[in-house]
């Protein structure tokens, strides 16, 4: 950035006013043009964030919710339950959620760079209908998430089609499982998301692909790289800063996945079990469910302290990739 | 001669593979339409044919006699519609901004719009709605139940995310091209909105395709800020409908096929700009 | 740009962000004077003189009803009923939106703490004491009488009305589920069995069923019974009859401690649970819902099941109108009370319950529509619509000229329903969730079946209510 350069100028004692003075001359059109973002960012997200960091802090079930926050101050009681409090019911069912988060979050994320990735180095060849194949592969990215959920909810069914491929065309299990409760509930709930989400991802990968000069290869080519080597040493950091972007999208799409779970498991009622459960339904059920919303909302702010935490680390590892220029 | 043949195998293999995918992929959404154009009867039985015999069109009209699907339709795309255009609007500027200028706070302001995304929707959505409240008693504006009220809370939703996609292609475009224009006598304004603007157009697409399906998709506010059919939006019909019929597959599907053609129409037109737009602008992160 | 349009923006800005300090301000420091809900509580000294019904209202009135999805086409179906009474009163106008079960909790919560909301709001039975203790709903006490009060009314469904132990009267029994036995006629004649006695008591119970299982009727094999599992919004009211019948409690008498961990309830959960683990049902139902058993039922594939009202209607229904009259078991199925266990027959009540909204400005007008809808020819003419049982005891006995009929309002009268207390409903969101892992091990999927590993569930399940009680 050149222009800014200038504008940094002396760091002779000016005083932080006067910098920040000098700074918003210069930069005013910037300010103008966040200026919007900042004011709805204020009022739609920080405003209401700070009415919910209030509520985390007092007892505010279903006889206090009508006085909202002038419910009785509870201080860090909902705090402590849930982070230190072994013997309340609420931290142990978070448990289950947290741990298929977890599973949820990882298995998602990773299958879906790695599918993506793979699948947009085999759509960056030339074959006949190579368009059509792009296109249709990014049918799923369309589907309405609730459509994902009512729609694979009803393939799961132990009668259900899937079962049907599995068991008696394709022979690769010998009896029909459940997959909408016991532990399979898990694989119910990551492979729609997986099914939905990974389209994005190729097509973002695609274009990174498209983008890295074909001489890159010739050469390695020339100095004898396998195509394993030309992967790693040229694909993979080549795709680096885009790769950064889309796992951060990921984690976060993840992390805070509702829709689908919601609408597989009793349109958002039902409880999904030990093995479907995730932080959204479980905080949901909590809130709206036990009416505890002071204890929901402490528990969304622990959630949001962690994930500021994991952004901070993704910031850090991926900071030379998201500079500007 | 041998790595010919063993080449020409790779290639074929590898298109037979791709295929594969395709089919799989598009497998769930076919199932989908064909179980709508079952009966009930059929259904419960169990499906295990890819035929349909007696397709049941019926099952559609049905659909649109129980729900009023065309205002929900309606409502969805005026929603998301007017938040596309607020929010690209928004987006643009402030893309731009963050693109071009290291200006103090830049950072700061970075990372808080990739920090909105953290907070976890069910924290607010009380507070957003009680503030509905109050900005009518203190404005007389009713905010719940209306469609700016909408608008409003969806383009604060998806600006941040698309400020992140719009930076960088804005950052890819040389700056060069924006100096000379301002050489050529153009003012700051006209540089951008005459060399900028129409270099990312691409990208704006793309864009706006992601405010617009992430706003399609949207169930949670949409569930408690409307209340009135004249308002709701299609997730919130789609739920009801749910609600109403735990157990016709066949309207259900019928329900989920409605929703999901048009998009999927719209999408095939629209997709050469926007996989185009995302070639263009992934590069850079 | 001039200096003056930078301090012009800055200025609108702090002004912005001052209304919104100011907002926070007022909704965080005068909510008790406040007018949305801390009016609501102002209202509470005072609440029944404001609301003395007299002739129905003549100046223009719009009124908003929240329904649930009580028949196929809710909306429409209400808007029927209330045809009568719109004709008369043509200055009324009725809003009508339908919320669904599962998501409705959210939006009435809201209503309720904002005071923001409809005139007339369905509840059900278990819903009343929570949204009454949230303060969201109108003290009927005084108002009651006119539709005939308690002994109108079945002891079960009444109750739920009020918050035990106390003596206020917050709605009016609409319709009520209460549920019963579904069998298949020729199933029990070729198995040779007389329903009069095949469905006595518990062992009885499982001989017949014993003796169902695999009969071939049409080519069809049928299992003998169909229970739905984990994935059901019935959960507990599926589970709590067989409790009740084995002589076990949910709560103890004073409702502050939980009993449904006992031994006896422990029997009742195990003979129930049992019956699907000895190979009486098909362990695929065990994933499905209600009416996805109901399905099921009619297809043949079960021959007896526990449902309710609208499945005599359904039966009754032709297809081209949604329902199953062309089947086989529409033809050949009969109704019978549950079996009797130690303790005792039982079922559950549940239902709905109408109830003003306390944000209403319409109070007045919305008690004259649930006093129409209370009404005994409202009563039937909604009963027959929606497939759903009358609240009031002389239309349902109006309706015992019908065999199947009969043994569902006869199997009423053991009907139970639960402690109505403000915390039931997290309780029940508790109970939804271990009695849910109880199904997992029925089913095999999470541990092995036995009574210890039942009971632990049974406990855990108790731990949490028992907190959600003293909290």
């Amino acid at each position: 950035m050149e222009a800014p350069r200038v504008a940094e100028s002396p760091k002779t004692g000016n005083s932080f006013g006067t910098r920040f003075k000098k700074g918003f001359k210069e930069y005013r059109v910037a300010y103008l043009f966040i200026l919007p973002t900042f004011l709805f960012m204020i009022l739609v997200h920080i405003f209401p964030m700070i009415q919910g960091i209030v509520m985390s802090f007092l007892k505010l079930n279903q006889f206090t919710l009508s006085q909202y926050l002038n419910a009785p101050f509870a201080g860090v009681k909902n705090y402590f339950d849930l982070l230190f409090n072994e013997s309340n019911p609420v931290r142990q069912g978070l448990g289950f959620a947290l741990r298929n988060t977890a599973i949820y979050s990882v298995v998602v994320t990773v299958s879906v760079m790695v599918i993506g990735l793979l699948v947009a180095m085999l759509l960056n060849r030339d074959f006949p209908g190579r368009g059509i194949a792009r296109a249709a592969m990014l049918l799923p990215w369309v589907v309405p998430s609730y459509v994902v959920g009512v729609l694979w909810g009803f393939m799961w069914q132990k009668e259900g089609i899937i079962n049907h491929i599995l068991v008696d065309i394709l022979h690769v299990m010998a009896d029909k499982p459940f997959w909408l409760i016991g532990q399979n509930t898990i694989w119910a709930i990551i492979i729609p998301t997986v099914w939905r989400s990974w389209p994005f991802i190729m097509v973002v990968f695609l274009a990174g692909l498209q983008t890295i000069p074909d001489d890159l290869y010739e050469a390695a080519k020339i100095d004898g790289a396998g195509r394993l080597r030309q992967f790693f040493t040229i694909t993979l950091p080549m795709l680096k800063p885009v790769i950064a972007v889309q796992l951060l999208f990921q984690i976060i799409n993840n992390v805070y996945s509702y829709n689908i779970v919601a609408m597989m498991f009793g349109n958002g009622s039902g409880y999904p079990g030990e093995w479907g459960d995730l932080l959204m339904t479980a905080l949901t059920r909590q809130t709206f469910g036990y009416w505890s919303f002071g204890v929901g909302a402490a528990a969304s702010f622990i959630l949001m302290g962690a994930m500021l935490v994991v952004v901070g680390i993704w910031y850090r590892i991926f900071r030379s990739e998201l500079r500007a220029e | 001669m041998s790595t010919r043949v063993k080449k020409k195998i790779e290639y074929h293999s590898l298109n037979v593979l791709t295929w594969l995918i395709v089919a799989l992929v598009v497998f769930p959404i076919f199932w989908m339409v064909k179980v709508s154009l079952h009966t009930n009867g059929e259904i419960l039985q169990g499906i295990t044919s890819l035929s349909i015999p007696r397709p049941q069109w019926l099952n559609y009209k049905n659909l649109w006699e129980t729900i009023n699907f065309g205002q929900y339709f309606k409502n969805s795309l005026i929603i998301c519609f007017s938040t596309m255009v607020v929010s690209c609007f928004l987006a643009i500027l402030a893309g731009y901004a963050l693109a071009r200028y290291k200006f103090p706070g830049s950072d700061l302001f970075g990372i808080s719009v990739i920090g909105t995304q953290m907070i976890p929707g069910i924290m607010f959505l009380l507070p957003i709605y009680l503030l509905f409240l109050k900005i009518k008693d203190l404005f007389g504006i009713p905010m719940v139940d209306t469609y700016w009220g909408m608008i409003l809370v969806y383009s604060a939703f998806y600006t941040p995310m698309s400020i992140w996609i719009i930076r960088s292609f804005f950052v890819s475009i040389p700056k060069d091209l924006e100096e000379s224009a301002r050489i050529d006598g153009c003012n700051r304004i006209q540089a951008f909105v005459k060399v900028i603007l129409p270099l990312s157009l691409p990208g704006i697409i793309a864009m706006c395709v992601y405010i617009f399906l992430t706003a399609w998709d949207e169930l949670m506010f949409a569930w408690v800020l409307t209340t009135t059919p004249e308002v709701q939006t299609i997730p919130v019909g789609i739920r009801l409908f749910v609600g109403q019929y735990t157990n016709r597959y066949d309207l259900l599907m019928s329900a989920a096929s409605v929703v999901t053609l048009p998009v999927i129409i719209v999408f095939f037109l629209s997709q050469k700009y926007f996989i185009s737009g995302m070639t263009a602008g992934a590069v850079k992160g | 740009m001039s200096k003056k349009r930078i301090s012009l923006i800055m200025l609108s800005m702090m002004l912005m962000v001052g209304m919104f300090l100011s907002a926070c301000g007022s909704s965080g420091g005068n909510n008790g004077a406040g007018n949305q809900n801390g009016g609501a509580a102002a209202n509470e000294t005072d609440k029944n003189t404001n609301n003395s019904t007299g002739d129905a209202p003549k100046e223009d009135v719009t009124l908003t009803a929240w329904i649930m999805p009580n028949s196929p086409k809710p909306d429409k179906d209400f808007l029927t009923a209330m045809k009568p009474y719109l004709d008369q009163n043509p200055n009324v106008k009725l809003n009508v939106t339908v919320l669904d079960w599962g998501s409705a909790w959210t939006k009435i919560t809201t209503a309720a703490t904002s005071g923001q909301g409809p005139d007339i709001l369905q509840l059900g039975t278990t819903w009343v004491p929570a949204i009454a203790a949230m303060n969201g709903i109108e003290d009927l006490t005084d108002l009651v009488g006119e539709v005939g009060g308690a002994e109108n009314y079945l002891p079960a469904s009444w109750k739920t009305t009020m918050i035990d132990g106390k003596s206020e009267v917050y709605g009016v029994p609409w319709f009520v589920d209460a549920r019963a036995l579904f069998y298949r006629t020729d199933a029990l004649a070729q198995a040779g069995l007389d329903p009069a006695t095949a469905f006595k008591d518990w062992d009885t119970f499982k001989e017949t069923l014993s003796k169902l299982n695999g009969t071939e009727i049409e080519g069809q094999t049928m299992t003998a019974f169909g229970v739905p599992g984990k994935n059901d919004w019935n959960v507990p009211h599926n589970i709590f009859p067989w409790i009740w019948a084995a002589g076990g409690k949910v709560l103890n008498d004073d409702n502050t401690q939980v009993v449904f961990n006992d031994k006896t309830a422990l029997d009742g959960v195990m003979y129930y649970t049992g019956l699907a683990n000895e190979g009486l049902v098909d362990k695929a139902s065990l994933e499905k819902n209600s009416s996805q058993i109901e399905s099921d039922f009619s297809d043949g594939k079960t021959a007896v099941m526990v449902s309710g009202a609208w499945m005599i209607k359904n039966f009754a229904t032709p297809e081209e109108d949604g329902g199953v009259a062309g089947k086989t078991a529409a033809k050949n199925y009969g109704v019978a009370a549950l079996p009797a266990g130690p303790a005792g027959s039982s079922t559950f009540i549940g239902g709905s319950h109408l109830t003003i909204f306390k944000g209403s400005k319409h109070k007045e007008a919305a008690w004259d529509v649930i006093k129409f809808l209370s009404g005994d020819e409202a009563q039937l003419e909604y009963s027959k619509l929606s497939g759903q049982l009358p609240a009031k005891k002389v239309v349902m006995d109006s309706l015992k000229a019908d065999p199947n009929y009969k043994a569902l309002v006869e199997a009423t009268d053991y009907g139970m329903s639960y402690p109505s207390i403000p915390q039931w409903g997290p309780c029940e969101t508790a109970l939804v969730k271990y009695f849910g892992n109880i199904w997992d091990i029925v089913a095999g999927v999470s541990g092995t079946y036995n009574e210890e590993s039942i009971q632990k569930q049974l406990g855990d399940a108790a731990n949490e209510v028992n907190a959600i009680l003293n909290q």
